[in-house]
């Protein structure tokens, strides 16, 4: 996995923060590849939260700025009240769960 | 203050188009207002005419935000004689010269912006959202534009009298 445990908590913090305490996010995408370089930063969260998620979207993606810079950054996310869908089923089994270093 | 002309006929082609594309987006904003807020469950029931004044929102909201920050404001700090730089060097003149009311402004609208191209499909709740958020944002990207009308006629006396100012204080 091509993150930090630096980036890796802020990532945690800010899902808690926006997303809820019960909040889960997986890496997915090149960027779980160790022998590839580059690539953007995809993510995918699940969450309890049902309303205001394109708001709580915005506003991880400014607080994890500070520690990611200009690097394109994609979330993906889904309400657990909602069944999968084919791009979140392939998010979840193909990615790596976040977890702290603590 | 003086100005090169090629860069001046530079900028105000730049403008015209910015300008262009906010007057269309301000037509576009009255059509859907009233669908607004706009909830997900009520996305499959819109009709045709209804799904294509969002289009046409969606649309010109990006054209808008792409057009002031890939052209305007990159011409703006070339006729002042000033070197562009990066994009975040342009940005900070924009806020300097309170023509952007701050580079976080700019970046979260930019945020809204991207989420309409965003790589993977949304359920209609983000759909409603994010259409929702950019609506409520329209007013702030307008005022953008109105402040650039103001900058230039202080600072060169621009003879831009055909571009009355589109948002109401």
């Amino acid at each position: 996995m091509r993150l930090t445990q630096k980036q890796i908590d802020s990532l945690l913090q800010a899902t808690r923060l926006y997303f809820g305490n019960t909040a889960k996010i997986w890496l997915f995408g090149s960027r779980v590849d160790d022998s590839k370089t580059g690539g953007d930063i995809d993510l995918y969260i699940e969450t309890d939260k049902e309303t205001g998620i394109i708001v709580a979207k915005l506003q991880m993606l400014t607080t994890i700025e500070t520690v990611f810079g200009d690097q394109k950054i994609d979330i993906l996310v889904r309400r657990r009240s909602h069944p999968c869908s084919p791009i979140q089923e392939i998010a979840k089994s193909t990615g790596e769960e976040l977890h702290s270093s603590k | 203050m003086a100005y090169d002309k090629k860069i001046a006929d530079l900028f105000y082609v730049n403008f015209k188009e910015s300008y262009r594309s906010a007057k269309l987006l301000l037509s576009s904003y009255h059509r859907i207002a009233h669908l607004m807020p706009l909830e997900g469950v009520k996305f499959h029931l819109l009709n045709a005419d209804d799904l294509e004044k969002l289009d046409a929102f969606r649309v010109r909201y990006c054209d808008l935000q792409d057009s002031l920050g890939n052209k305007t404001f990159r011409s703006i700090v070339l006729l002042e004689e000033e070197i562009p730089g990066s994009n975040l060097d342009i940005l900070n003149k924009m806020e300097k010269r309170k023509i952007i009311k701050s580079f976080e402004e700019w970046k979260f609208l930019r945020k809204i912006r991207n989420l309409f191209s965003h790589d993977y499909p949304e359920t209609d709740e983000d759909k409603a959202e994010i259409l929702y958020v950019a609506y409520t944002s329209t007013m702030d990207l307008l005022i953008v534009v109105d402040n650039i009308i103001q900058y230039m006629q202080r600072q060169f006396n621009f003879p831009i009298d055909s571009f009355p100012l589109l948002v109401e204080k």
